[in-house]
């Protein structure tokens, strides 16, 4: 199952899917930890001001990136940004949407992407907070579009407030019990069900 | 070219750098200066127009050259003009001649190689994949 978690910069993703590999490996799960930009040539691409050789840059990135995941070995493949960055970014950066969404066509897409939606719990002078507002607009945008286009499923967590282990706990619940579905075997343990 | 020759020819491209463990996007649609953008394990990251010409001589306006020099600038990547003379056999993979920009002869509005000096410098798109034995 390939997961994804997405967000603006400093909402708590890198976090977030450090604590649920974790709570995911003590569920006895086989996980791998995937981060974008992955490759040079995305890392480089981080610091251009470009948006379209940006998004060709991080699409080339995340095309290398997954390719060095064995999708069959891990149960659950845990991603820490997705193609849904580079709509949502470039994007709010001027790139039209609709040669975005084409551009991530050849793209692997997760079975499910967990949007943490709230304000930056850190203050990063490299971005403007109103870029930032931006591109959280735009990450509603490109959902609805990536959702319709790719037959993607996104979820969006209204973490306003919330510590990065609820969100964790709550991404896990779900990730088991859609991996539970599919195995057909009950892998969630009574602490974790709602209710 | 007709775009439909044009497009399948960088899907072709497409899938022959997936096929040997490279990584390839095409750009379709963004009138930029590129068709394609790879990475290939001997070559690193590219920079790649394509031509499809049933001529044996391959002109590309100096404006699209440089253009494409100027993105793989910024890219770091290696511009490349990928001509498939179809009117040919090669005997290259794809039946397409890799040529670096420096490959060309720059004139007043075109940059221009005939078919024998292309097939005598440009790349057979196999080494993308393999390096010579004078890189090694």
């Amino acid at each position: 199952m390939y997961v994804g978690v997405e967000g603006v910069d400093g909402v708590g993703k890198s976090s977030v899917v450090n604590l649920a590999s974790e709570l995911l490996e003590l569920h006895g799960l086989e996980v791998t930890v995937v981060r974008e930009p992955g490759t040079r040539i995305g890392r480089k691409a981080l610091k251009w001001d470009d948006p379209h050789a940006q998004a060709l840059a991080f699409t080339l990135d995340r095309l290398l990136t997954l390719k060095r995941v064995d999708f069959d070995e891990a149960d659950v493949v845990l991603s820490d940004r997705t193609f849904l960055s580079t709509l949502a970014y470039q994007s709010a950066l001027g790139a039209d949407l609709s040669w975005l969404l084409e551009l991530q066509r050849p793209v692997p897409k997760p079975d499910v992407i967990y949007v943490i939606d709230r304000e930056p719990l850190v203050r990063d002078e490299a971005f403007d907070p109103e870029f930032l507002r931006r591109v959280r607009r735009e990450y509603r945008r490109a959902s609805r579009r990536a959702e319709r286009e790719f037959n993607v499923k996104i979820r969006w967590l209204d973490a306003e407030g919330m510590e990065k282990e609820e969100i964790a706990e709550l991404i896990v619940k779900q990730v088991l019990r859609r991996v539970s579905d599919a195995l057909d075997d009950p892998l969630v343990p009574d602490d974790l069900v709602e209710g | 070219m007709s775009y439909r020759k044009g497009a399948d020819f960088e899907r072709r491209l497409v899938e022959y750098v997936r096929r040997h463990g490279g990584e390839a996007v095409r750009v379709a649609g963004s009138g930029g200066p590129v068709d394609v953008v790879a990475y290939a394990p001997a070559l690193g990251h590219l920079a790649i127009e394509c031509k499809v010409r049933r001529e044996d001589r391959l002109y590309v306006r100096r404006e699209e050259v440089e253009g494409l020099v100027a993105f793989a600038e910024r890219f770091r990547a290696e511009p490349l003009l990928a001509w498939n003379p179809a009117h040919r056999r090669t005997g290259f993979a794809l039946n397409a001649i890799l040529l670096r920009p420096e490959d060309l002869e720059r004139r007043e509005r075109s940059y221009a190689v005939d078919y024998e000096t292309a097939l005598r410098v440009g790349l057979d798109p196999r080494r993308l994949f393999t390096r010579s034995l004078e890189e090694c």
